[in-house]
């Protein structure tokens, strides 16, 4: 398997990339966390993120695996690489038009799930969900800029990125991983999957990006640009908006959405 | 100080979530002789019962609880060598897991702290637990509740499986309480849970009251 760490998207290559310099989303952080503006002891939490924002993003390790592959099919519920490999999903609606896909994993490494982990064994419970909720949020940032990387190769093929689709979300199974992991080589990042699936470091994110002609892709025509719920961090549509959501969310791997009721309607 | 501000002043060093002074106030108490379980009871777990009704109340989000969970855990580590050495048993015992197949840890271990909170004494068997080793620990000590956590829909199935086992294996098997993301209290009805913990500090409460009327 050829890698190019140069950072030059090329069909057929697997890319190897670094992220220096994560930058960390702190409202994510407090959306994470769940603090809100009238938080008992919310400076104490601003705080800690004040803390640890700097040595957390100096030990988070943001790296990410690219490859861009040719479709030769994509049925609703099937999509066959040109070189033969197959994902099964919800592929019809979330890469409908793609003539490309880029295989990504993103990570940020183990460093600082092991601090939040170690933090909160040891009871410094402020430290440890904080940790974890930057580490979040910086795996978010890793995924987001491979997508940028993604997306900037695209654009200057006149065609243009859909959102990205990920093995455990909206009507892929997890077992798809596989496919993934068979298509890059995850251990020059150090992740690794288990047995059921699921990834080591656990601050990763895999996925597909589909890649279409820019003229067919309107972010509003993915199921991500017209779903509403409320806990998924790909949802385009303001939950207030209450468009009800085109997805099963049943079937789609997040948090289900909280009541309306319980929301002080 | 008397003896009643002493202990009113720790219950509101643990409901300010006052990790510098509760472990201070401990000291105090032991210093004026109060024994071990007085300083639990009245100070410690008092202190976090009026956290729980705040929480129940929809005064205090989990952020709140979890900084008075960390001034309990802060007070603990004065007051338990004494605990041990005056042979005070805690309220009740739990284990606690991720489920086979799943390795998130952040919510179960949050479930843990808010359990030590509680009174617990806690047996956390870790991430990527099968059913088996739920149904041995329940067996190896007398197990008053099991908490299980997932946060995939994938691994969710798991907890059937898990409460299955410990109901064929166990001849009175612990109540189960379960929660993660995908989880819901429809779920827990369904599969058989005896309570469903909508987050960490949710989870405890429920679990409290379980194990008030088993008591």
């Amino acid at each position: 398997m050829r890698l190019n760490t140069e950072w030059a998207l090329e069909v057929g290559d697997s890319v190897l990339c670094r992220f220096d310099a994560l930058p960390l989303d702190r409202d994510g952080v407090r959306r994470a966390i769940g603090l809100r503006p009238s938080t008992n002891n919310g400076a104490r939490w601003e705080k800690a993120i004040d803390e640890l924002e700097k040595p957390l993003r100096g030990l988070a390790r943001g790296r990410a695996l690219i490859r861009i592959e040719p479709v030769a099919s994509l049925q609703s519920r099937r999509l066959t690489l040109a070189h033969g490999p197959v994902i099964e999903g919800a592929v019809g609606q979330f890469l409908a038009h793609s003539q490309l896909v880029a295989l990504f994993i993103a990570t940020i490494g183990s460093g600082v799930e092991r601090l939040s982990r170690r933090w909160l064994r040891n009871g410094n419970v402020v430290r440890g969900l904080v940790a974890d909720a930057i580490a979040s949020e910086l795996a978010e940032s890793a995924a987001f800029l491979a997508q940028q990387a993604v997306r900037a190769w695209a654009l200057s093929h006149q065609m243009d990125i859909t959102p990205r689709y990920s093995p455990g979300y909206c009507g892929m199974s997890v077992r798809q991983q596989t496919v993934l992991f068979s298509e890059l080589p995850a251990r020059q990042i150090g992740v690794q999957l288990s047995a059921s699936c699921l990834m080591t470091p656990v601050k990763s994110v895999s996925g597909i990006i589909g890649i279409a002609p820019a003229s067919q892709v309107t972010p509003e025509d993915y199921p991500c640009g017209r779903c509403d719920h409320p806990n998924c961090m790909q949802r385009r549509v303001p939950f207030e908006s209450r468009r009800g959501s085109c997805v099963d969310w049943s079937d789609c791997g997040v948090p289900p959405p909280p009541t309306h009721e319980t929301e002080g309607d | 100080m008397s003896t009643t501000a002493i202990l009113e002043s720790l219950q509101s060093a643990i409901i300010d979530g006052d990790e510098q002074k509760a472990p201070q106030f401990v000291q105090t108490a032991l210093a004026d002789k109060l024994d071990a379980q007085t300083i639990l009871e009245k100070g410690l777990l008092a202190g976090m019962a009026v956290v729980g009704q705040r929480f129940r109340d929809g005064d205090y989000f989990l952020p709140e609880v979890l900084i008075s969970a960390e001034a309990m855990k802060a007070a603990m580590t004065v007051l338990s060598p004494m605990l041990k050495a005056q042979n005070v048993k805690a309220r009740a015992t739990a284990v606690v897991g991720t489920v086979r197949g799943d390795l998130h840890d952040i919510g179960k271990n949050l479930v843990a702290i808010m359990l030590e909170g509680a009174g617990f004494e806690v047996i956390d068997l870790g991430v990527d637990v099968p059913p088996e080793k739920f149904a041995q620990a329940c067996r190896d000590r007398k197990v008053d509740l099991v908490a299980m956590s997932a946060l995939l829909t994938t691994t969710m199935p798991e907890m059937e499986s898990a409460i299955r086992m410990l109901q064929r294996e166990l001849p009175n098997p612990p109540p189960v309480i379960i929660g993660g993301a995908p989880v819901t209290q429809q779920y827990a009805d369904r599969i058989g849970a005896a309570g469903y913990g909508r987050d960490a500090a949710s989870g405890a409460e429920v679990a409290r009251g379980l194990c008030a009327k088993a008591g």
